[in-house]
C-alpha cells in the first residue's frame, strides 16, 4: 500500500515537461523571426497556422471607439534569449527527435501547452552546426 | 410593499431626476456624464510609475436619461427600481472553472468588485455600459482572454480550453482581474463627454502610446491591484512578491497594436533588470507548473 502511494505521489510530483525540438525552415514564409533592433530589444518567432481561424479584435484608432472583430489565422508567438543558445554538431543533431515541418508542429500542438512542453527551436548554421534555442510561448491577455 | 410611482421633476440634457413620494430621488440609466465622485483619474499620468494605482474609486457618477418604473418602499424609505428601467448590468455567462473562480472573487472582498462597479447600477448611479463575461472557443491557443467593445457592451471572453485544461485557478483569477481592468479603463474613456479633463491619465497614455495605451497604463499603475486581488483570492498563502510576479503576465510582452503586431516590451517591464525579469518569469513558470488547477466551490 505504501509502495502504491509512493508511486502515485512520484507520478504526481515528477511530471517532467516533454521537450519538443522543432527545425525552423527558412523557406517557410509562415514562420517569421523578429530580431532585436535599437528601439525594440524583443526577439522571437511567429508561427502562423493557416488551418485555424480565430476571431481577432481590431482596436479603433480613437480612444472611445468600438472594436472590429475579424477572422484571422491563428498566430503563435515564441520569445527567446539568444544568450541561452547552444551550438551542437551534426552527430548530436542526428540523435534528436526533431519536428521538421510547421504543419507537423501545429498538428502536435493543437493547443500550446507550456505547462507540459518545453520548446527548443533549431536553426542550422551550416551543414555541421546547429543552434539549439530554447523558446517560450507568449501568453496574451 | 406599497408601490408609489415616482415622477420626473427635472429633465436636463444629461439627466432626469425622479422624485418619489418618500424622500429620495432616483435616476435611471441612459445618457449621463459619469464623473468620478472625487474628480480623480484612473491610474494617474505617465509621469509616475509602479503601482500608485489607488486612484479615485470610480463609480458611475452622475447619470440620467429617461425611464419609468421606480417604486418606493415606504417601510424602508428607499426607492427601488423596477424592471421597467432599462438596466445596464454585468452578465455572467462563464462556466466551469472560470465561473467557479469568478464567483469566489465576487463573493469575497476582492478587487474585482471595485473594478466591476463601473458596470453596476445602484440606486443613485447607473452605468452607460453592460459587461458580459463569457467563455470562448475562438481565441488563439496562446490567448487567455480578451476584452472587446461592441456598441454599449464590453465583452470579456475567457479561453475555455486554457481555463479548463491548462491554467491554474490563480491564473484564471489573474486573467479575470486583468480583463476587468481593461474594461474599466475603456469604460472611463468611452463615457459620453469623457475628455482629457475628466480622465487626464487615460488621455495622457493614449496620447503617448496610442492603441497600446491600456497595457502600458496597467503595467505602470495596476499591477498592485491585480496582486492584491490574487492575494485575497489565495487567502494570502504566498508572499507579496509571488502575487506581484504573477501580475506581470500579459503586461511584459505585448502585441504592438500600432504597427504590424510585432511584439514589444512594455516600458515598465523594460525598466526591470534582467535579474528581476528572470525572477518574475521563474515564479510565473513555477505557478503554471505546480499551481492548483482546481477551484473548490
Amino acid at each position: 500500500m505504501l509502495l502504491i502511494c509512493c508511486v502515485i505521489c512520484w507520478n504526481m510530483f515528477s511530471q517532467k515537461k516533454q521537450i519538443q525540438y522543432f527545425l525552423v525552415s527558412k523557406n517557410d514564409t509562415l514562420i517569421k523571426t523578429q530580431l532585436a533592433t535599437k528601439a525594440n530589444q524583443y526577439e522571437g518567432y511567429l508561427i502562423i497556422n493557416e488551418k485555424k481561424t480565430i476571431k481577432k479584435a481590431i482596436r479603433p484608432s480613437n480612444l472611445a471607439g468600438k472594436d472590429i472583430l475579424k477572422d484571422s489565422f491563428e498566430e503563435i508567438y515564441f520569445s527567446f534569449n539568444r544568450n541561452n543558445d547552444t551550438i551542437v554538431g551534426k552527430s548530436y543533431y542526428d540523435k534528436l527527435n526533431i519536428i521538421k515541418t510547421r504543419r507537423e508542429f501545429l498538428q502536435i500542438n493543437k493547443q500550446i501547452d507550456e505547462t507540459r512542453n518545453e520548446f527548443i527551436f533549431i536553426e542550422p548554421v551550416d551543414c555541421e552546426k546547429f543552434i539549439l534555442r530554447r523558446v517560450t510561448p507568449i501568453i496574451f491577455e | 410593499m406599497t408601490e408609489h410611482i415616482c415622477t420626473a421633476v427635472q429633465q436636463g440634457g444629461e439627466s432626469t431626476i425622479w422624485t418619489c413620494e418618500v424622500t429620495l430621488n432616483v435616476t435611471c440609466n441612459g445618457g449621463g456624464g459619469g464623473d468620478l465622485p472625487d474628480g480623480g483619474d484612473p491610474g494617474g499620468g505617465t509621469g509616475g510609475n509602479d503601482d500608485d494605482d489607488e486612484d479615485s474609486n470610480g463609480g458611475g457618477g452622475s447619470t440620467g436619461g429617461g425611464s419609468k418604473g421606480i417604486t418606493t418602499d415606504p417601510i424602508l424609505g428607499t426607492c427601488i427600481e423596477t424592471n421597467t428601467c432599462e438596466e445596464d448590468k454585468i452578465i455572467n455567462e462563464l462556466t466551469g472553472k472560470a465561473d467557479c473562480v469568478y464567483q469566489k472573487m465576487v463573493n469575497g472582498n476582492n478587487s474585482i468588485n471595485w473594478i466591476l462597479e463601473n458596470f453596476e447600477d445602484t440606486l443613485t448611479t447607473s452605468s452607460e455600459f453592460d459587461l458580459i463575461l463569457q467563455m470562448s472557443n475562438t481565441l488563439g491557443s496562446e490567448t487567455n482572454a480578451s476584452t472587446v467593445r461592441s456598441g454599449d457592451t464590453f465583452t470579456i471572453s475567457i479561453n475555455e480550453y486554457r481555463a479548463e485544461n491548462i491554467n491554474t485557478a490563480l491564473t484564471i483569477a489573474r486573467t479575470i482581474i486583468h480583463e476587468g481592468i481593461h474594461a474599466r479603463l475603456r469604460e472611463f474613456a468611452s463615457r459620453e463627454g469623457s475628455d482629457e479633463t475628466s480622465f487626464p491619465g487615460v488621455y495622457d497614455y493614449f496620447r503617448i502610446y496610442a492603441k497600446n495605451w491600456d497595457h502600458q497604463q496597467m503595467a505602470d499603475h495596476y499591477r498592485s491591484t491585480i496582486a492584491e486581488g490574487l492575494k485575497e483570492y489565495d487567502n494570502s498563502q504566498n508572499s507579496d512578491s509571488f502575487y506581484n510576479a504573477l501580475a506581470w503576465e500579459g503586461l511584459a510582452e505585448i502585441k504592438d497594436l500600432n504597427g504590424d503586431q510585432d511584439i514589444i516590451y512594455t516600458l515598465a517591464w523594460s525598466q526591470l533588470s534582467p535579474a528581476q525579469q528572470q525572477e518574475i518569469l521563474a515564479i510565473i513558470s513555477t505557478e503554471k507548473q505546480n499551481g492548483d488547477k482546481n477551484c473548490q466551490e
